[in-house]
């Protein structure tokens, strides 16, 4: 997986994180709260109906003592209590609107009966307030006993009934939230599975990426560090270059362009002493001197073509590569075939001397090394480049050894490297040798 | 007898003047100018109309090679002799094609200056003796190495007379009135020779008849 992709998903795998945290939080809390908002009306309506229950109860036992007081005494100024039983019946008939309001729907029957049986109940009760005290005295206890008890018993024993009821309802609400919180649980458990099995993922791929990071930035820095161990390397041989060039183009002026000035200077002073002196003598020195003249400028002239050929400039590069192919030719017997747009005699100077110096040193190098028959030297434009191809069918070389080795294909890199072009070296001991130079066309550095 | 008109092209005012020294030594020719630079000498051949155009190779603004070219398009009877220090067919080949009816070693000036002057103004070229066996080493070895023979034998007597006169300089027109030929039958000679010898250029001609020495 390449660098940025890794980061892509990573950075997915922490968002992904971090909304599902967030998630999980944000809903477990709603969950929890409504649940404990579930529990908390579910035991309010149990204790309203649980309230109003035992009111009505209460209502009807309070109705009976007031019924029963009501027909023990027996005088004639005794009270009616009449209106009394009827606050006390307006009271459960607002106690049943309560609990009909308050309770489940599957006790709803049961409430409906408990309503008709008050109501018989306080029917039986009515024929009671018109009685006289005699007919209080002669009736009261079978008429209860027949009438009021039976109707009672059943009122308390549907409000019993109710409170049962009621008391299941409560159980199943409790059953009810208690699956409710198993399954915020199993909630809360597999989000916390998806989560950890996320955090993990991104984790190991953090700590891959994390890894790969370091291991790059120790090739790099290894790759600096061998950079500028060649780096250093190239200068040192650089300034040992420069000092051995120095000291050769030193000995070819001194010992050969100085010997002969020297000698010209001989004869210029023999002419001197010959004044006068027989016009042969006068002559033939005069020719030797001349001829030492003409080798002296030879040889000035071979040094000069050799630090930089003013065939480059005066003729431009066709004219000088096939100069150079025939020159190195001459000096090897190898066979030399130079073919050279002549499109590339307008190229800059810069890129003129980078391609000349090319095939000067991968000329050299075949010279020295490659044992070869036959040298093809091509420099063309392709696409927006220039192509140069120095081709032998020599005894080539190891590619890999040829880095640390020599001076002149490092020199050839740093050359082609500032005109922003390539540098390819195909070679191996059996194929001969190829260097190929791509340079973009007129381009500076 | 009228005397030869040169002028003299070169940035090194010490040449000049020992060419000058050099040329003033014959009452035959008479230096008309001297040019330090290409461009320069151009414009005093226009105004001058020298005979002869004594041409350095190295020169600042314009070289002695596009110089030349400039000039025999303007006045293609001028007669260019290029100075060099090289005897390399790179520069020969180019100074023929620019037009340049001699090439002169400098090493060999002070030798053939005289003769190289006269011969080109009586419509002849000029090679120092050196080139012909630098070009001649040259053209053996790559025969050699490409393993070919040198076919002037295959070549008939008059294509071989046909090759003089081109290398000499004659036009089509001029060697048909020569060797009493039709112009086309000179063009016929013209390209078979040429194809024989594998030729491709008027500047090649020359440069075989060189090496050849069947000119000097």
């Amino acid at each position: 997986m390449n660098p940025r992709s890794s980061l892509f998903v990573l950075a997915i795998g922490f968002g992904i994180l971090i909304v599902l945290i967030g998630a999980l939080g944000y809903g477990a809390l709603r969950r929890a709260d409504s649940i404990h908002q579930e529990m908390r009306l579910a035991q309010d309506s149990y204790l309203k109906a649980e309230e109003s229950r035992r009111g009505i109860v209460q209502d009807i036992f309070l109705a009976d003592i007031l019924v029963r007081d009501y027909l023990l005494d027996t005088s004639p100024e005794a009270p009616s209590r009449r209106n009394e039983t009827i606050a006390i019946r307006k009271s459960v008939q607002r106690e049943l609107e309560d609990l009909s309001m308050t309770t489940a729907s599957a006790s709803s029957p049961a409430l409906e009966r408990l309503g008709s049986e008050v109501e018989r109940y306080w029917e039986s009760l009515d024929p009671v307030f018109q009685w006289t005290a005699e007919e209080k005295k002669q009736k009261s206890w079978v008429f209860f006993a027949r009438n009021v008890l039976p109707r009672r018993d059943a009122v308390i024993n549907l409000a019993r009934e109710l409170a049962r009821l009621n008391n299941e309802t409560l159980g199943r609400e409790g059953k009810r939230l208690q699956d409710s919180q198993r399954r915020l649980h199993d909630f809360l458990f597999r989000m916390m599975t998806v989560i950890l099995g996320i955090g993990i993922c991104v984790a190991l791929l953090t700590t891959h990426r994390v890894i790969m990071l370091q291991r790059t930035r120790e090739a790099q820095r290894q790759q600096l560090e061998e950079t500028q161990n060649n780096l250093r390397r190239l200068s040192r041989r650089l300034v040992e270059a420069q000092e051995v060039e120095r000291r050769a183009l030193s000995r070819e002026l001194h010992d050969e362009v100085g010997q002969m000035m020297t000698a010209v200077g001989i004869e210029l002073g023999n002419l001197e002493s010959l004044r006068g002196g027989p016009v042969e003598a006068f002559r033939a020195r005069i020719e030797d001197a001349k001829r030492l003249n003409a080798d002296a400028m030879r040889a000035l002239r071979d040094i000069a073509m050799g630090l930089r050929p003013s065939m480059l400039d005066d003729l431009g590069l066709q004219a000088a590569l096939e100069w150079q192919g025939r020159e190195f030719s001459r000096r090897t017997g190898v066979t030399a075939v130079v073919d050279v747009d002549g499109e590339l005699d307008d190229l800059p100077d810069e890129q003129r001397t980078c391609i000349y110096r090319v095939v000067q040193e991968a000329l050299t190098n075949c010279a020295r090394h490659a044992q070869a028959r036959h040298v093809n030297v091509a420099a063309r434009s392709e696409g927006g480049d220039i192509l140069v191809v120095i081709e032998d069918d020599g005894v080539g070389f190891e590619t890999a050894s040829a880095g640390r080795g020599g001076l002149g294909l490092l020199g050839i890199q740093e050359r082609v490297q500032a005109l922003a072009g390539r540098l390819n070296i195909a070679s191996s001991p059996k194929s001969g040798t190829r260097i190929q130079v791509q340079i973009p066309y007129g381009a500076a550095a | 007898m009228k005397k030869i008109r040169v002028l003299i092209a070169d940035d090194h005012g010490i040449v000049r003047k020992g060419l000058r020294l050099q040329l003033e030594q014959d009452n035959g020719f008479e230096v008309v100018g001297e040019a330090a630079e290409g461009r320069e000498a151009v414009r005093f051949s226009d105004e001058l109309a020298p005979d002869i155009v004594l041409m350095d190779v190295a020169m600042p603004n314009l070289n002695g090679i596009q110089a030349t070219a400039q000039m025999i398009k303007k006045n293609p009877h001028v007669g260019v002799i290029i100075l060099s220090m090289y005897s390399d067919e790179t520069y020969i080949t180019r100074a023929l094609a620019a037009g340049a009816k001699g090439y002169l070693l400098k090493e060999d000036a002070d030798r053939d200056l005289h003769s190289a002057v006269r011969s080109v103004a009586q419509g002849k070229r000029f090679f120092s003796p050196a080139i012909a066996s630098t070009l001649r080493a040259d053209y053996m070895r790559e025969l050699q190495q490409r393993g070919l023979e040198d076919s002037y034998e295959l070549l008939t007597e008059r294509e071989k007379e046909v090759l003089q006169l081109l290398a000499e300089g004659k036009a089509n027109k001029e060697v048909a009135s020569m060797l009493n030929l039709s112009i086309s039958t000179v063009e016929t000679h013209r390209t078979r020779l040429m194809q024989k010898l594998n030729l491709h250029s008027s500047a090649e001609i020359v440069l075989y008849a060189v090496r050849k020495r069947i000119i000097s």
